[in-house]
């Protein structure tokens, strides 16, 4: 036999940790001396739990919450059934029922968030990343709308060598879920952007270290959202979403400038977001860990814990007040023990950053204090390459496209900042590789994520700019558009979500190739627009700050459904998320891409010089809109176009197919769907209402709306129902809440309590934003009557 | 070498490589109908992703994609859960594991013939930087089983068949080689020793 070996040597310089001889063959005994023994400890003590868990010694949710908080997941098809457009198929795992929390098989695939503080990826936590998703996932690293790294399919077994692999790169999963503190996102450009106060990213970092594992973060009855931005106006750190939200701000005292934030709570989206209350104008920076302390402490103790639907800290800001809620907070610092923590992290009392200048600062937005501190901590990772502008030479036909959107100048003369357009928040392994090893070469050794799903590379010198780019065209890293139309934002929806309900990956993607054939003709008025796409109303792909928002709801035609998506108009992306968009017609998912054109179109063709997209809307009116947008509400009969019947990217029926509803059944449904549409039409009057700021009508309507649609579900018994409210209330009450048939599989009695505390408050006057959650409340609560209606006729 | 996250890639002919939306519906289907002997879980699409895994066919053993990651387009099969056997058993049942749906694809009506596997290399990673960190010694200690298996593949009458070696050396990625044969193997049957083995 002939045989020939060849080695190729990669062009890579410097050499992995991870290729030192394997004679230690646990990852736990090769790491032993790069992990804190604490942490070492704390994954210690999950591998027992996991081995209780195992022998049945300990109980389903304990282990599911304690598995979640250190950042594994659940995923769909987890309880081990699955339709496969037929019929439900069962996975027979062979661990057989062994769960790993309610309902949720040992052996089913999960997802494991990552959590990266303000986004900050360094080039050895990038590797790691690649090779765990090489190694116990599908391949994928995926960018989250929370600055965070997604891995999935990963099985429960895989994961505490996961936490050790990340925890040795300082990354710990830690509170990457349940009730605590979420990962604290900040603005991307933090330290480089021309419109910051100043640089948001240490007091992100000491604020993150501060809260994890914090005695007085662990007790709260939901998540919690804290966020950072450099500037009120730009839409980075989208601050009003947040629980709390902080602003960097400069203030003038005794002619000293002052850093401080201008603190916002009680902000979120989920199924009814909430715009947050300012909490104060000016917090100085060092009062922010003892003020956010207090903040949790106040939370911890009165907010809700029994009722998740009520549980985030904007429920306890709306029932106290703002000013009561200041006034508790104010208590409650005022009596906390002293912590050196709280100070001994500031800039300021960092010896060597105050001591450098390093004269790159040409702002004077920012004073030369902050300026040297990014550039110290630059230093600290690796050195960046020499300012210069872009050479003046001859360079690929693509690389002035690609700069046009990708390419930002820094305040710091000679930098630049270069955003990766990722595919749905998706890269590669080998992909992520290559992008440590440039972050190395070029930007520092770290990248940024973004809460748009991108990656961006900072502190790139003109003169590397044209060879970055042609090293990122090798690997496909070079897509032009980030941040434009095209780059379209989305939660992962059925394809992984348990909660999804359409498909919004699929949607995002298609919408994304569209928008890409046709880029070269939109308008340019068209291409800064948002896309955000979420699976469902939670709004994890942050659809009601969008331009234009979907989220997944479904729609029964004949024996089957048909998956839709609301489309939400009205947001703003801009000023940190300034406001909230409602749905304003359900477009079956199929005929979203012809909706989105037609959208844009009708703004191309008739907004007025310099309207913006929000502007045109309010001008127009939703009425308008929908009006354009009905014919594409209709639904082809399943024999006439059964590709209704199926989602974007799901070659499976999307309903059970024929269900053998009874002719009984089958006409009492009918009337329910009636009484449905009535009632959507008569919300979206309340919508109407409400932008011509008509509040007290927006709130009737939307309590009608709620009404109505209950009573259309408790005709299906009682075909004589009167319209009286505290009638049909009450029937609906006694038939379908009481008997829990009305209860969502995940959020139980959540949408009934809507209708309920509706018609307690039928009457009371109310503030727009009140107003503007009512009617969102009332949409879902019309939604929850759909689902319940389906699963009726599947009985 | 006890590593069992190995992967396995058959490479399409130059210029063959087929749509990747076609795939959507095979996989849904093969899972519905139980069409291969292990559990299949889910699809997943990355067909967004510029040389990307493709579309993937999830499976609790393993997945299964049309991947393009190395920048060439082709078949893979990595498997994801521990294994009893040495090395080159291993090798066999995955290669088999492989095989079984590269077969069941080279009939599927939907890809009009348009699947066309290039019989003369292919490629096997091993997923495991700690067992398997993509250096000289591991490649030393897999070498000859990789040899015997590849001279296998090719059927009894191959065994003189030159088998060239090809090993990537970025530290930081798996270890992975390039298989050639001189003589093609088939992908519609097993060769006469591995079905006997
Ligand atoms: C098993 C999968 C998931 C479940 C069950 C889930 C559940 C939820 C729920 C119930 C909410 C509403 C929370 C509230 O305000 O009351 C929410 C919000 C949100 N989720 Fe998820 N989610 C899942 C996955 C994800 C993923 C994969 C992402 C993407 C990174 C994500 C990001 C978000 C974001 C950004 C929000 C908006 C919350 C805010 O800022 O107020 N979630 N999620
Ligand atoms: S919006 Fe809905 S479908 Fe999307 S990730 Fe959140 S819970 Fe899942």
């Amino acid at each position: 036999m002939t045989v020939i070996s060849r080695t190729h040597t990669s062009s890579e310089t410097d050499v992995s940790t991870a290729a030192a001889p394997a004679i230690l063959d646990t990852w736990k005994a090769r790491l032993r001396n790069r992990i804190p023994p604490s942490i070492e400890r704390e994954i210690e003590l999950y591998e027992t739990q996991m081995e209780l868990k195992r022998r049945g010694k300990l109980d389903d949710k304990v282990f599911a919450e304690s598995r979640l908080r250190r950042g594994a997941y659940g995923q769909r098809y987890d309880n081990g059934q699955r339709q496969n457009g037929i019929s439900a198929q069962t996975l027979d795992y062979p661990s057989g029922d062994l769960t790993k929390g309610p309902n949720t098989l040992w052996d089913a695939p999960g997802m494991h968030r990552i959590k990266i503080p303000f986004g900050e990826v360094t080039a050895p936590q990038m590797e790691v990343l690649a090779e765990l998703a090489e190694e116990i996932a599908d391949g994928i690293c995926h960018v989250t709308t929370r600055q965070d790294f997604q891995l999935h399919f990963v099985h429960i077994d895989d994961t505490p060598d996961l936490m050790r692999r990340l925890a040795a790169v300082g990354i710990t999963t830690r509170e990457a879920c349940g009730n605590v503190v979420r990962n604290i996102t900040g603005c991307p450009l933090a330290g480089v952007c021309h419109d910051e106060s100043f640089d948001v990213t240490p007091y992100a970092k000491a604020l993150t270290t501060f809260l994890l594992g914090h005695p007085d973060a662990q007790d709260f009855g939901r998540k919690f959202k804290i966020s950072f931005s450099g500037c009120d106006d730009q839409p980075c750190g989208l601050g009003r979403m947040h629980d709390i939200g902080l602003i960097a701000k400069q203030q003038t005292v005794d002619g000293t400038v002052q850093n401080g934030f201008k603190v916002f709570v009680g902000g979120g989206l989920g199924a009814v977001p909430h715009k947050a209350k300012v909490f104060t104008d000016f917090l100085p920076v060092d009062e922010l860990l003892p003020t956010t302390q207090a903040i949790c402490r106040v939370f911890a103790r009165l907010g809700e814990k029994r009722n998740r639907a009520r549980a985030r800290i904007k429920f306890l800001v709306a029932k106290l007040g703002i000013e009561e809620f200041q006034r508790l907070v104010q208590d409650e610092r005022s009596q906390l023990p002293e912590d050196p923590r709280w100070i001994g992290f500031l800039p300021e009392a960092l010896p060597e950053a105050a001591s450098l200048d390093f004269g790159t600062s040409n702002s004077d937005a920012s004073g030369p204090f902050t300026e040297a501190f990014e550039t110290w901590r630059l230093k600290q990772d690796g050195a960046v390459n020499e300012a210069a502008p872009i050479p003046n030479r001859p360079h690929p036909d693509a690389f002035d496209a690609w700069a046009a959107n990708n390419v930002r100048q820094q305040r710091q003369n000679g930098y630049f900042t270069v955003l990766l357009h990722l595919p749905l928040g998706d890269l590669t392994a080998p992909q992520m590789r290559r992008l440590a090893r440039l972050s190395r070469e070029y930007a520092g050794g770290v990248a940024r994520t973004t809460v748009e799903q991108n990656m961006m590379l900072r502190w790139i010198s003109g003169g590397d700019l044209i060879e970055l780019y042609q090293e990122l065209s090798e690997v496909q890293l070079a897509r032009p558009g980030a941040g434009t139309i095209v780059d379209v934002t989305s939660c992962p929806g059925t394809d992984t979500c348990k909660l999804g309900i359409s498909s919004s990956r699929g949607l995002a993607s298609e919408l994304s190739r569209q928008l890409a054939e046709r880029s070269y003709e939109l308008d340019e008025a068209v291409q800064n627009l948002r896309i955000k796409v979420s699976g469902c109303f939670n709004s994890c792909g942050q659809h009601h700050v969008a331009d234009i928002g979907f989220y997944g709801v479904s729609r029964k035609a004949g024996n089957h459904r048909v998956p839709h998506f609301q489309v939400v108009l009205g947001g703003q992306w801009s000023e940190n998320a300034g406001s909230y968009g409602l749905p304003v017609v359900a477009v079956p998912s199929k005929n979203v891409p012809t909706a989105l054109t037609r959208l844009t179109d009708f703004y191309i063709r008739e907004r007025e010089r310099g309207e913006s997209f929000q502007a045109f809307v309010q001008r127009v009116g939703k009425q308008e809109i929908k009006t354009r947008l009905l014919d594409l509400t209709r639904i082809p009969g399943f024999d006439e176009d059964r590709s209704y019947y199926s989602d974007w990217g799901d070659a499976r029926e999307y309903t059970l197919a024929d269900l053998g509803v009874g002719e009984c059944a089958g006409e009492v449904v009918s009337l329910a769907d009636f009484g449905l549409a009535e009632s959507e039409s008569t919300a979206f009057e309340a919508q109407i209402a409400l932008d011509a700021g008509r509040i007290d009508d927006a709130v009737r309507g939307a309590y009608t709306a709620m009404v109505q649609a209950a009573r259309a579900i408790t005709r299906i018994e009682l075909p004589d129902l009167t319209e009286n409210p505290d009638e049909v209330v009450r029937q609906f009450k006694t038939r379908f809440h009481d008997t829990q048939r009305f209860h969502d599989p995940f959020a139980g009695a959540k949408f009934a309590n809507y209708l309920f505390r509706a018609h307690d408050a039928n009457g009371d006057s109310v503030a727009p934003d009140a107003a503007h959650r009512r009617i969102e409340e009332a949409q879902l609560f019309i939604e929850a009557t759909h689902a319940c209606n389906t699963r009726l006729s599947q009985i | 070498m006890d590593a069992y996250r190995l992967s396995l890639k058959l490479y399409f002919q130059p210029g063959a490589a087929p749509e990747l939306a076609p795939f959507i519906s095979i996989f849904h289907r093969w899972i519905r109908d139980h069409t291969l002997d292990h559990l299949l879980i889910d699809v997943a699409d990355y067909s967004e992703v510029p040389n990307g895994p493709g579309v993937m066919l999830i499976g609790h053993e393993g997945h299964y994609s049309v991947d393009t990651t190395d920048g060439q387009p082709g078949f893979v099969y990595s498997h994801k859960r521990p294994e009893a056997g040495s090395f080159a058993e291993r090798l066999r049942s995955n290669w088999r594991r492989l095989l079984a749906a590269a077969k069941q694809l080279e009939q599927e009506e939907a890809l009009n013939g348009s699947l066309s596997i290039a019989g003369d290399h292919f490629a096997c990673r091993i997923n495991d930087r700690l067992l398997a960190p993509n250096q000289q010694e591991t490649l030393a200690s897999v070498e000859s089983d990789l040899r015997r298996f590849a001279a296998e593949i090719c059927g009894e009458t191959a065994r003189e068949t030159a088998v060239e070696i090809e090993h990537e050396s970025d530290p930081r990625a798996c270890f992975g080689v390039r298989i050639r044969t001189e003589h093609p193997y088939s992908i519609t049957a097993l060769s006469p020793t591995l079905e006997r083995s």
